[in-house]
């Protein structure tokens, strides 16, 4: 299995070839193009179980695709939604991975995907999302990003805030706790400096440039209103 | 040590991360507890530390990583492999690291029931969903409440509070926070720290914060004639924490999203925390159920009279009240609004008034449920 990203920069995809038999797990609707070898099979990875822990409460689509060569050699070409860079994180060394949902694009070689959900240990107001992704095993990790994706290596013993709206992904080595970026809480979350997530090294960060919900608001003052109210 | 006379197999080797002092990146080693010393096994030979010289704390998101800092040095390593406490306890002996990898194991050893804990949040959140569209939203809010601790609603109090605008050093303050305090001495088994505070606005009223944070507004306590006015308002706004009024509105307005995160304990994204912050603004201007606002009167009137105040002066300042507003506005009010009609509102004070001031004659307590 070989596996890169072109393009690399706000119009990034990832190009994988695969050896007979081998296969990937990919976001649904992800898949961008593939070769006549490669068949798309819609099995729920990880089980019923699991699938639907991620399309109930993670946000994800109920298929992680499989994509696999089933009739020899050949390649598959996957992209985000959003325009933004991506990156290809090694899963090794028994490190694990939590990535803020949605932005996890494909996982390679043994690489398990599961849904967590987070507590409410640190009082009412914590997050970075319900629900987040964790990758766990040995492989490799796609993640994508909106705007380019940062990488922040933080030492041990000190402390780094990302915006909440700007985290992608994070070792699951740190530990972190959520503070607000205004000065109080309120202010915090209309002023749009949000809340953010304090991580504590040894590990690493990736943070995208540009914050989804900040752009959807921005969309939003060009649009018409009346649209309906989520929910969830 | 005999155990280790004893042992004729090869230590037990651990996959860890080690990170250099200054770096985020690690190297993956390979770990071996031998005799009193850790060995880590590198691409650049193997490196020796001291037990003694090691910190050992349970780290990560879950509480659920080995992390060994080197004190000397500042070189941290971080291992999954719980087994390696077994190994740092029996080599580390009564030494500190030998306790603390104890405790640890312990720890790790209760992790399981933890992971437990959260799969039946998501059985409780779907479960929830469903009987949510089953029955409608009431019995859910009802049900996320139960779930939100008042150390959680006094959170919310926090935040409130931390808006620059109130007031917590005047003279006024002062008088409000005495009254309060008097009347807050008298409940029974109250789980809210309360705090009070003025809000400097032309508006004769006052308002409650979940959590037990009252804001009582500066024209109401420029036009009360005496403490017992004061005490008649504040007595119905701790009602309305000690019923949780307020909680109860805001879930409704926070959503179904913010209600089942709470009813399965997740975490809570900033859009549900958006929707939320408007009603946690206007929360002077949040409408309370008819039924509502007749338990805060009832349980207020009841706690001003225990607390030593004449809950009679709440009519005169309703009648003040009144008597100030144009006919017009008083009409309106009553079609549009949910507070009861004064009128009915007035009797019923005048009733629990007196009704409290016999119990207290024959020595007896209102309740105050
Ligand atoms: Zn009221």
């Amino acid at each position: 299995m070989r596996y890169e990203v072109i393009h690399p920069g706000s119009n990034a995809l990832v190009q994988v070839h695969l050896d007979p038999y081998e296969h990937i797990q990919a976001q649904a609707g992800a898949m961008v193009s593939r070769s006549e070898a490669i068949q798309v099979i819609g099995t729920l990875t990880g089980g019923m179980w699991r699938s639907f822990k991620r399309s109930a409460l993670g946000g994800e689509s109920l298929f992680f695709q499989e994509l696999k060569a089933e009739n020899g050699a050949g390649e598959v070409m996957i992209a985000p939604a959003v325009p933004g860079d991506i990156k290809v994180l090694p899963v090794t060394g028994g490190q694990d991975y939590y990535v803020k949902n949605g932005s996890l694009l494909a996982s390679f070689e043994n690489v398990t995907i599961d849904t967590k959900m987070q507590k409410i240990s640190r009082g009412l107001f914590s997050g970075a999302g319900l629900f987040v992704i964790h990758a766990t095993g040995t492989g490799s990790i796609a993640v994508s990003a909106f705007g380019a994706l940062i990488e922040v290596p933080v030492p041990a013993g000190q402390k780094y805030v990302v915006d909440n709206g700007h985290l992608v992904a994070w070792y699951g080595d740190m530990e972190y706790r959520i503070v607000r970026g205004g000065k109080s809480w309120i202010s915090s979350v209309t002023s749009g400096e949000g809340l953010a997530c304090e991580f504590t090294g040894p590990g690493k960060i990736w943070m995208q440039s540009r914050n989804p919900e900040a752009f959807g608001a921005w969309i939003k003052t060009f649009v018409p209103t009346g649209g309906g109210v989520s929910i969830f | 040590m005999t155990d280790e006379l004893m042992r004729s197999d090869a230590p037990r080797s651990y996959q860890a991360r080690f990170y250099r002092p200054n770096s985020g990146d690690f190297e993956v080693v390979s770990l071996r507890v031998e005799g009193h010393t850790l060995v880590t096994a590198t691409i650049n030979g193997d490196q020796n530390y001291e037990l003694s010289d090691l910190n050992l704390e349970l780290t990560g998101q879950e509480g659920d990583k080995i992390r060994l800092t080197h004190v000397p040095t500042g070189t941290s390593i971080l291992c999954t492999d719980k087994h390696l406490l077994v190994d740092l306890q029996q080599h580390g002996g009564h030494g500190e690291i030998g306790r603390v990898a104890k405790k640890a194991h312990r720890e790790l050893g209760s992790l399981p029931f933890r992971n437990a804990a959260i799969i039946w949040g998501i059985v409780g959140t779907i479960v929830a969903t469903i009987a949510g569209l089953i029955f409608g939203y009431d019995p859910l809010v009802n049900l996320a409440m139960k779930n939100i601790p008042p150390s959680a609603e006094e959170s919310i109090g926090k935040m409130y509070a931390d808006d620059e605008k109130l007031d917590q050093k005047s003279e006024e303050w002062k008088r409000v926070d005495r009254i309060g305090k008097k009347l807050v001495s008298k409940l029974k088994n109250n789980p809210y720290k309360f705090r009070f505070y003025i809000e400097d606005k032309d508006e004769i009223n006052a308002y409650a914060v979940p959590g037990g944070t009252i804001v009582v507004l500066s024209k109401l306590v420029k036009d009360a004639k005496s403490d017992d006015e004061i005490a008649c308002v504040m007595g119905h706004e701790i009602g309305h924490v000690i019923h949780r009024d307020t909680l109860r509105r805001l879930m409704h307005t926070g959503g179904l999203g913010l209600t089942l995160a709470i009813i399965s304990g997740g975490m809570i994204s900033n859009e549900q925390i958006k929707a939320f912050i408007p009603a946690l603004q206007k929360l002077e201007s949040l409408n309370f159920s008819r039924t509502q606002e007749a338990a805060a009167d009832k349980t207020g009137i009841r706690l001003t009279v225990l607390s030593g105040y004449d809950g009679a002066a709440m009519i005169e300042f309703f009648q003040r009240l009144e008597k100030d507003r144009p006919q017009i506005l008083k009409d309106a009010l009553a079609i549009m609004s949910d507070h009861p009609m004064s009128e009915d509102r007035i009797k019923m004070i005048r009733v629990e008034n007196a009704k409290a001031k016999a119990l207290m004659k024959q020595g007896k307590d209102p309740d105050l449920d």
